[in-house]
């Protein structure tokens, strides 16, 4: 009897896999603006938040298990232990995969080897990766080698196999922290519900908690899917380290908010509040609770259901500190496209693929092999089937499977590349996607305007609009940022570079072009830059902006109040758009009193003193 | 009308495409796969390459056949592959829709000559079918997708010459040109999946073949007994 459960699974598997072979294809070949939705504000999307946070937090279950059985000698999991390193293993793999996806120079990842830049977190983060991927490739590998002709250097592998053990659990203490350190440069962008100087040491303790979960969750699994015993005894065992750990990690998370007096901020109604409890509840607080009772711990159905929403929770936690809490301070909102999800769906789905196989063909799980090979031959027995339309002969056993399996990759890949998208969309305009398009950055510090682009350009007149204050653009650019030519907040800049100027219009016989023969040679005595570049800048005619003669950019500020206050002054006393504080400061300032905080109301509560001056 | 003719010229053609090429790698490599099984299953393991390379050549060049008895099946057969490979590459047209693509050409046949092919594939693939139709033998072996690949592939020519003389065909062009392009890319779609698949795998199903001659004695009786045919004569 071929077991069906398993058969229906992979084929789905394949044809996610499929699709995502699709997408991968088109992505590289077109690049990230066809294939996402990440724009310059939010640069970060699925493929970090779920690929790589989320895949090496699912990684955690390796270290957590391999410290339980041969740092901690607690045998009764040593079932586990082999699944586990492979799980971690292909978490990691996805990892480095995901993050290939995600680099727009994806062939520079070998950088950080080469170019050391010792102060970044990101540093620390690739090493940790390629370091903790070797050792599990080394880990992994023993299991492979053990019933192939390479004895040598399966003992090899063996003998040192405590050593690379201890060698793993370091360097995952190291990199699941690190990942916090990562987010730690971010105390304006993450809503203060995740940011904390704990985060480096909240994420080791909740990889930890997380790794049990997951160990449970995949036993579970890999059990039903194989009709097997599910190990109850080991998965209560589990579910009790699972719940003191978790009840550590509420402990210190709790008691870390309430000593930076942002408890209140919980159940401040707000959408972030809310997605903060839905995270405690699914990750925390549901399994630390019912893991306590000893009917949940018997019952299979309810470790899986409950580790399942616990592994949801935890990588919901990951996604959150990455991205979902940063949309306050970005203000940009971000859903992936499709395409981002096929291609997270289809990692994962390529890693189940090869677990099944390695569990399938080598000894991960000394007890589950037996079964396996028993239900292949049971395959290889049963009788035999013909295409129902070409009457070819299928073949029986897994190469049966294998034609059922290739028909589904291919048949999704070619779906995926018909309907996967080959331009960019077109609302990332140039203007759309610039940084601080949502944001205008005032300075270098933590002070920003929030300012809708969308729509100020609604309001002045739609695509027609942008030369009301876009006065002037690089040559040859359209829709240039502001910052491009007011670069410092209080100082005018030169932007003329008159250097190159000379040496394009062909050295020193060539002032008069400018200048005019026999005029003095001075910046009152000279054409403007509209006289050459028409075309490529954008005409004065249509700006509030006309004074164009001098080569220096008024200082951001400068530029910005008179771009923006007289318009808005205009408006606010219109009583046809009935916006009386338009013209007030806090309109669109958010640093400065209390009286002009009142006229905002999208700051969090809680939020006063966090990096503002 | 119009919008779902662009809708068959644009993602459908790509689909069709799509699984075309992949579907002929998938069936390639699964041959491969099988041919590799029954190499190492084979009792006699010196496989005579030279041999199965001659004789796929041999089948392509169809002197044997215009021997034999249905010596007119055998010519109109070749008219037929000649017109298929022919018209549907080499088409100024189709050239044309493939340069707006992806950017690649090549040289095209003239009008002339593609129409002269166009009429004799057609005329070919009356006869193949009033052969099917005469011989009883033939009757008796066909199965639906015989007949429906003939049609289909009447079908295309015909829409195809409709297309490319607009003047001389009654029906409504776009209506017409829809149908081409659904015949043609049904036929794509199905060359992975039905006997036109030896589009892809003749060079392999002369060592396939030939890989038959090399089992054991007696190897043929597990195919009775995974058939349900143990006692009767093969």
């Amino acid at each position: 009897m071929r077991n069906n459960r398993m058969f229906v699974f992979k084929a789905i598997l394949w044809c996610v896999a499929g699709l995502a072979a699709a997408v991968a294809v088109l992505r590289f070949a077109l690049g990230l603006g066809v294939a996402t939705a990440l724009s310059d504000t939010t640069p970060w999307g699925l493929w970090i938040g779920f690929d790589v946070m989320g895949g090496v937090a699912l990684a955690a279950g390796g270290f957590v298990i391999a410290a339980a059985v041969h740092v901690f000698h607690r045998e009764t999991y040593h079932a586990a232990a082999r699944p586990a390193i492979l799980t971690a293993f292909l978490g990691y793999g996805a990892v480095a995969v995901g993050l290939l996806f995600d680099l727009g120079l994806p062939w520079n990842i070998w950088h950080p080897m080469i170019f050391w830049n010792i102060h970044s977190p990101l540093f620390e983060v690739a090493w940790c990766v390629m370091l903790y991927l070797t050792v599990l490739a080394l880990e992994v590998a023993p299991v492979i080698l053990e019933r192939t002709p390479f004895q040598k250097a399966y003992r090899f592998l063996s003998r040192l196999a405590l050593p690379i053990m201890i060698l793993g659990i370091m360097l995952s203490t190291l990199h699941q922290s690190s990942l916090g350190s990562l987010l730690l440069i971010m105390p304006f962008r993450i809503y203060p519900l995740w940011y904390t100087h704990l985060l480096p040491e909240l994420f080791f303790i909740s990889a930890i908690c997380l790794g049990l979960n997951m160990v449970m969750f995949e036993s579970s699994v890999t059990s039903w899917l194989y009709r097997r015993e599910p190990e109850t005894k080991m998965l209560g065992g589990l579910a009790k380290l699972a719940s003191a750990a978790l009840a550590f990690y509420f402990v210190v998370r709790i008691a870390d908010l309430a000593y930076q007096h942002k408890l209140g901020l919980i159940f401040a109604g707000t959408w972030e509040g809310n997605l903060f409890i839905l995270e405690m509840l699914l990750s925390t607080i549901l399994p630390m609770v019912l893991y306590t009772l000893p009917a949940v711990r018997r019952s299979p159905t309810g470790l899986w259901l409950i580790s399942m929403g616990s592994v949801l929770g935890f990588v919901l936690n990951r996604v959150n500190a990455s991205g979902l809490s940063q949309i306050w301070a970005t203000r940009s909102f971000y859903f992936p496209a499709w395409t981002e999800f096929a291609i997270s769906l289809g990692i994962v789905s390529a890693c189940g693929l090869i677990f099944f196989f390695v569990q399938e063909h080598f000894p991960v799980d000394p007890h589950g092999l037996n079964d396996i090979e028993e239900q292949r031959e049971l395959a290889d027995k049963s009788s035999p089937a013909f295409a129902p339309f070409t009457q070819v002969w299928l073949g029986e056993g897994w190469r049966k499977s294998a034609r059922v399996y290739s028909i589904c990759f291919v048949v999704a890949m070619a779906l995926g590349l018909t309907l996967a998208p080959k331009t960019e969309p077109a609302v990332t305009r140039k203007a759309d996607r610039a940084r601080g398009a949502n944001v205008l950055r005032v300075g270098d510090g933590p002070r920003y305007v929030y300012f809708d682009h969308k729509r100020h350009q609604d309001e002045a007149g739609k695509e027609k609009s942008c030369g009301t204050c876009h006065h002037l653009h690089l040559a040859g650019d359209v829709g240039t940022p502001c910052s491009e030519c007011h670069r410092r907040l209080f100082v005018p800049t030169n932007v003329f570079d008159h250097d190159r100027h000379v040496e394009r219009a062909g050295g020193r016989e060539s002032c008069a072009k400018c200048h005019g023969p026999g005029e003095p040679q001075s910046l009152t005595v000279v054409k403007t830059c509209q006289d050459c570049h028409q075309k490529d800048m954008m005409a004065a005619g249509n700006t509030v902006v006309t004074a164009f003669k001098n080569p220096s950019a008024a200082s951001y500020k400068d530029a910005m109040h008179k771009m923006c206050i007289p318009c808005h002054v205009t408006k606010a006393a219109d009583p046809k758009v009935n916006l009386p504080n338009l013209g007030r400061c806090g309109a669109c300032h958010d640093s400065g009193t209390q009286s002009e905080k009142a006229y905002k109301t999208e700051v969090p509560p809680g939020q006063e003193g966090i990096g503002r001056t | 009308m119009e919008s779902f003719l662009t809708f068959c010229r644009g993602p459908l053609l790509l689909l069709a495409f799509s699984v075309f090429f992949l579907g002929a790698a998938r069936q390639v490599a699964l041959t491969f796969v099988e041919l590799g099984r029954a190499y190492r299953r084979a009792g006699d393991q010196a496989v005579n390459l030279k041999f199965i390379f001659k004789r796929s050549l041999g089948w392509i060049i169809p002197v044997n056949g215009l021997r034999g008895t249905r010596w007119v099946y055998t010519a109109a057969s070749v008219v037929f592959h000649a017109g298929m490979l022919l018209v549907p590459l080499f088409l100024a047209g189709h050239i044309e829709l493939i340069r707006k693509g992806v950017g690649l050409a090549w040289p095209s046949l003239g009008p002339g000559a593609a129409d002269a092919l166009t009429l004799a594939t057609m005329a070919a693939l009356l006869a193949l079918f009033v052969l099917r139709v005469a011989s009883r033998a033939s009757r008796f072996l066909s199965t639906f997708q015989d007949w429906f690949l003939l049609a289909l592939c009447m079908a295309a020519f015909l829409t195809g010459y409709g297309v490319a003389h607009p003047l001389a065909n009654p029906l409504p062009f776009t209506f017409v040109y829809i149908v081409h392009l659904l015949s043609a890319e049904l036929l794509l779609v199905l060359v992975p999946f039905s006997k036109l698949g030896h589009v892809i795998l003749f060079p392999l199903t002369r060592a396939s073949w030939e890989m038959g001659w090399h089992f054991v004695p007696g190897a043929g009786d597990r195919i009775r007994i995974a058939l349900g045919k143990e006692g009767e004569p093969v």
